[in-house]
């Protein structure tokens, strides 16, 4: 029995499993009508009056909600998955320039877009188990960017974190002061938690080393469920020291892309 | 599996379109960092706020010595003040101070800057 490497062209061709693929699908459409409602929120103050119209009256209303959340019903059920992820994305386009928010839309609308190209309607209904579990949803490289876009959301934080000031806990300072989103105030340079007090030249390195982990980790096979649960933690601890409005959660929703047994262990020539 | 591994039924029209789509997405990765550097744009303008017993109230410019620090710096300086003769002598008998803090910040995210008001370290009544 040999065993081939992996190549290049199996990372971004290799077919994807069409069952998972559905249950990603519906994971879509659960999560968007969450992520992406906006009717609470304000018009964007860079719209000119006529887009800011369209805003006021059309895209920040109920009824504009309700009907995200219903072509997400269509989207869920597998109906025409690729055009109705397309519309969808379209549909959502808009959002992307509300003032609150921007970050986890953003988030969501690149996976939304990678995922359109993923058959995912090939499996309408993922739980039945004669439903064409063995077929293929396509090529691996959507969900390669999706993958990819993790690693990037943690790597830059990583990156941006890695100067003389934030590791020493200066910025977290600085910005505990400056910003509202703050739920601590870490001027003193001590974060409590709990019965816990640390110092900020401790936690803010912890954070940039953290996300160097889980900027690597998830694509570790080994390490990706020790990635996941540590994600968890780390983002409920980011929680209660600020708030970043749905970016927690559309980054959570980010890690389904590697949890989702999306892609079938190859199995080694020679093997029946 | 069947082998349905291509979206264009060509690998490097596929390729373009993942070439590009990657593109899109480092193009777009420095919006996705978020409060890894100080925000705040210019320095703080503080006034501060006399409030008499009755609730009226008037605002006037806060020392010279407490105006174009950084908010951080800022709110040292407006501690230490008020732990002066001349900073307790300013807290009228039976009222309060509360010091306005007035700066910009600036998202890494969004283009425009953004005035913050932050009322803080308002001083106990005078006894």
């Amino acid at each position: 029995m040999t065993s081939r490497r992996p190549s290049f062209d199996d990372f971004l061709f290799a077919p994807v499993n069409a069952q998972a693929a559905a249950w990603f699908r519906i994971a879509f459409a659960a999560a968007i009508p969450f992520l992406f409602e906006s009717d609470a929120l304000g018009v964007p103050i860079w719209a000119p009056p006529p887009a800011a119209w369209v805003y006021e009256h059309v895209l920040l209303q109920r009824g504009y909600t309700i009907f995200i959340a219903l072509v997400c019903a269509v989207l869920a059920s597998g109906w025409r998955a690729r055009a109705v992820a397309s519309l969808l994305f379209v549909l959502l386009l808009p959002l992307a320039g509300l003032e609150i928010g921007q970050l986890s839309r953003q988030v969501m609308l690149t996976a939304l877009l990678c995922f359109s190209f993923i058959r995912s309607g090939t499996v309408r209904f993922p739980w039945r188990r004669t439903s064409g579990g063995e077929s293929s949803a396509g090529p691996a490289w959507p969900i390669r960017l999706i993958q990819l876009q993790l690693t990037v959301l943690y790597g830059v934080n990583a990156l941006a974190k890695s100067t003389p000031q934030y590791l020493s806990g200066e910025a977290l300072m600085d910005l505990s002061a400056e910003l509202s989103n703050f739920r601590v105030d870490l001027s003193d340079g001590v974060m409590e938690l709990a019965v816990l007090a640390i110092p900020l030249s401790v936690a803010a390195p912890a954070s940039a080393l953290a996300e160097y982990f889980l900027a690597a980790a998830f694509w570790v096979p080994r390490l990706k469920w020790v990635a996941a649960l540590a994600g968890l933690a780390f983002h409920a601890l980011i929680a209660r020291v600020l708030t970043i409005f749905m970016l927690d959660y559309a980054t959570i929703f980010l890690y389904l892309a590697f949890l989702l047994p999306l892609f079938r262990p190859r199995r080694a020539a020679g093997d029946a | 599996m069947s082998e349905r591994s291509t979206v264009t039924a060509s690998r490097p029209r596929d390729l373009v379109i993942f070439a590009a789509l990657l593109t899109c997405l480092l193009a777009l990765a420095p919006r996705l960092i978020v409060y890894a550097r100080p925000a705040q744009l210019g320095t703080t303008r503080v006034d501060l706020r006399v409030v008499a017993p009755n609730g009226d109230n008037t605002t006037v410019r806060a020392p010279e010595s407490l105006q174009g620090h950084t908010l951080r710096d800022a709110i040292t300086r407006i501690e230490a003040f008020a732990a002066t003769p001349e900073g307790r002598a300013m807290v009228p008998p039976g009222g309060r101070l509360e010091w306005q803090l007035n700066y910009t910040v600036q998202f890494p995210h969004s283009p425009h800057p953004r005035r913050r008001h932050l009322t803080t370290r308002a001083a106990p009544s005078s006894p």
